[in-house]
């Protein structure tokens, strides 16, 4: 009932921004700007370059608006697919990728305490992720936060499946690693 | 497949997300403005393009074909005797080009300055005039004597070097016209579910010391003080009733530019119900308006013409006023124009027309109207012209 109730709103929405109408586009630009804003500040780890990038999402967004079909996915999924697809664009165009193969052997994964980790802040977290290399980064925000599969990372990104599952557990072992220095650092 | 820390690192983001303040939509309605602008001007500038490029083809044809002499020919039959058989028939498509078909007022004689003037002897046509009509005369015209135009007679005449004079037809350099038009589509009826935000609560104001400190607070933190109200905005708007008055100045027999002055009347029925109100307003929008196109004639025959053209129109709302309360509508509307149109010419100068148009609003309004509710529109003018 309440999926059904988010797709009219969404589809509502989705709708009067098609015609034109300012508020309606004002409505789902105050919805989303936060997510929009957040999947670029992860995406480049530039909270200046986020910034200008969530305005040419917004408008990739505006200009597509009409093609969006509520039946298919909502509104929120369909506006991160659309600013996912920008931001690889943007990085691909300013070739920050570089895939290598991690033929190296396997590190085992240090995981932190879950305390410990909940004591980190939203903000270190950020850093942290904004600081991993463009490819790692890029992979570890597609798996992760978007859940896309490994195929289709391996798709979008132009790499095979198997670069980018080692892409990521490279990201992981680094993530692991700052996370647990940090939490040494601060005795937490 | 996703750890805990995968899971970890998800949850945090989607908490930072939910309390994120970002963006600003004033910002971004200018830069979505300017992008809508500029990818405009990219579909305009090549059908501005061609648009101009059909335009001087078909001056070229226009002035490159004329059947005057054919005329000539069928008027006197002298020079008709005189003169070898016509090469070719004019196809009757590129008639339709030719600006001599255009107003025939004026009727030539042999005493109305015609010079055909023949170097390869075969015909002696100015001798023969002269034998018609002693007691007129006619000097072939310098090239300097703008009174007259020539007529490239050879491709109807076998006689290559033969070339004709007339006097030149004053066009009518100015017009001046009024019109009235409503828009042809159904009325728009449209529903806008508004959250309205009431002011901040103010209860009875007592001055003391700590004045300041409750009035940051106030300003800090308004949503403790904010009661909240869903109303419904519902608009039937009608087409716009529009009047103006235009000038046109004709840079040839058929091209033309039309400028004026144009007021518009935009009437909306609002209807405003929460649940526990509901009441009608009648929201009236008054508009001017500057359009400038450019308009050419395709065809025309005797007093009928008929043309066609295309430009931009820029607006401006003078006053707004939705019930007792008086609005502000700060936005220029820019809209592009394509009109076609009949005109009659009830002497030479005074006309009647009838303009179709249709038209395309680019800008964004802040106050929902006709207009910014169905950007396309397709309309009717009908008015008087003067032409000076």
């Amino acid at each position: 009932m309440k999926d059904k109730n988010l797709a009219n709103r969404d589809a509502l929405l989705a709708a009067k921004c098609t015609k034109g109408d300012n508020r309606a586009r004002e409505q789902l630009y105050k919805d989303y700007a936060a997510r929009v804003y957040m999947l670029c500040m992860r995406y480049t780890g530039d909270f200046t370059l986020a910034e200008d990038l969530m305005q040419d999402c917004f408008i990739r967004i505006f200009d597509n608006i009409r093609k969006y079909d509520s039946s298919k996915a909502s509104l929120k999924t369909w506006i991160s697919r659309i600013t996912v697809n920008l931001l690889i664009d943007h990085l691909r165009r300013n070739k920050k990728f570089i895939f290598v193969s991690i033929d190296e052997q396997r590190l085992d994964i240090v995981e932190p305490e879950y305390d410990s980790l909940m004591q980190i802040p939203q903000d270190v977290i950020l850093k942290m992720i904004a600081e991993l290399p463009d490819s790692k980064r890029t992979v570890f925000n597609l798996f992760c936060l978007e859940n896309y599969t490994h195929k289709e990372i391996a798709e979008l990104l132009g790499i095979k499946e198997k670069t980018s599952s080692s892409i990521l557990y490279k990201a992981r072992v680094i993530l692991a690693d700052r996370v647990n220095a940090y939490i040494k650092e601060k005795g937490l | 497949m996703k750890t805990d820390f995968d899971k970890y690192i998800s949850d945090q983001i989607q908490n930072i997300e939910e309390n994120l303040q970002v963006g600003n939509w004033g910002k971004f309605q200018t830069r979505y403005a300017r992008h809508r602008g500029v990818k405009m001007v990219r579909i305009i500038i090549p059908v501005a393009a061609a648009a101009a490029a059909i335009i001087v083809l078909l001056l070229s044809v226009s002035n490159n074909i004329d059947n005057r002499p054919l005329q000539l020919r069928n008027h006197y039959p002298l020079i008709a005797e005189n003169t070898p058989t016509i090469i070719t028939e004019i196809p009757a498509f590129r008639k339709v080009f030719m600006p001599s078909l255009k107003r025939e007022h004026h009727e030539p004689t042999i005493s109305d300055n015609l010079h055909i003037a023949d170097s390869q002897q075969q015909i002696d046509t100015d001798a023969l005039i002269r034998e018609k009509s002693e007691s007129e005369k006619f000097e072939p015209p310098t090239k300097r004597d703008t009174t007259y135009q020539s007529i490239p007679s050879y491709d109807y005449f076998k006689t290559d070097n033969a070339t004709a004079y007339m006097p030149k037809k004053k066009l009518p350099k100015v017009s001046i016209g009024v019109s009235g038009g409503q828009g042809l589509a159904n009325r728009n009826q449209i529903h806008i579910y508004q959250l309205r935000m009431a002011s901040a609560y103010q209860g009875p104001r007592d001055y003391t010391s700590n004045e300041k400190q409750r009035d940051s607070i106030l300003t800090e933190k308004p949503l403790n003080n904010i009661l909240v109200e869903n109303e419904e905005h519902s608009y039937n708007h009608r087409p716009p009733i529009t009047f103006g008055i235009s000038l046109g100045i004709n840079f040839t027999q058929r091209l033309g530019l039309i400028t004026g002055l144009d007021y518009s009347l935009y009437l909306s029925n609002k209807e405003i119900s929460s649940i526990v109100t509901k009441r009608n307003e009648m929201q009236q929008l008054h508009y001017l308006g500057l359009p400038l196109r450019v308009n050419y004639t395709i065809y025309s025959k005797n007093s009928f013409e008929w043309n066609a053209g295309g430009g931009v129109k820029v607006e401006k709302c003078i006053y707004a006023k939705s019930g007792a309360e008086v609005l502000k509508e700060s936005n220029f509307l820019l809209s592009a124009l394509l009109t076609t149109g009949i005109q009659y010419n009830i002497t030479r100068n005074l006309s009647i027309y009838f303009e179709p148009y249709c038209s395309y609003l680019f800008s964004d309004t802040r106050l929902p109207s006709y207009r910014s509710e169905k950007p396309f529109e397709v309309s009717a003018s009908l008015g008087i012209r003067v032409n000076l």
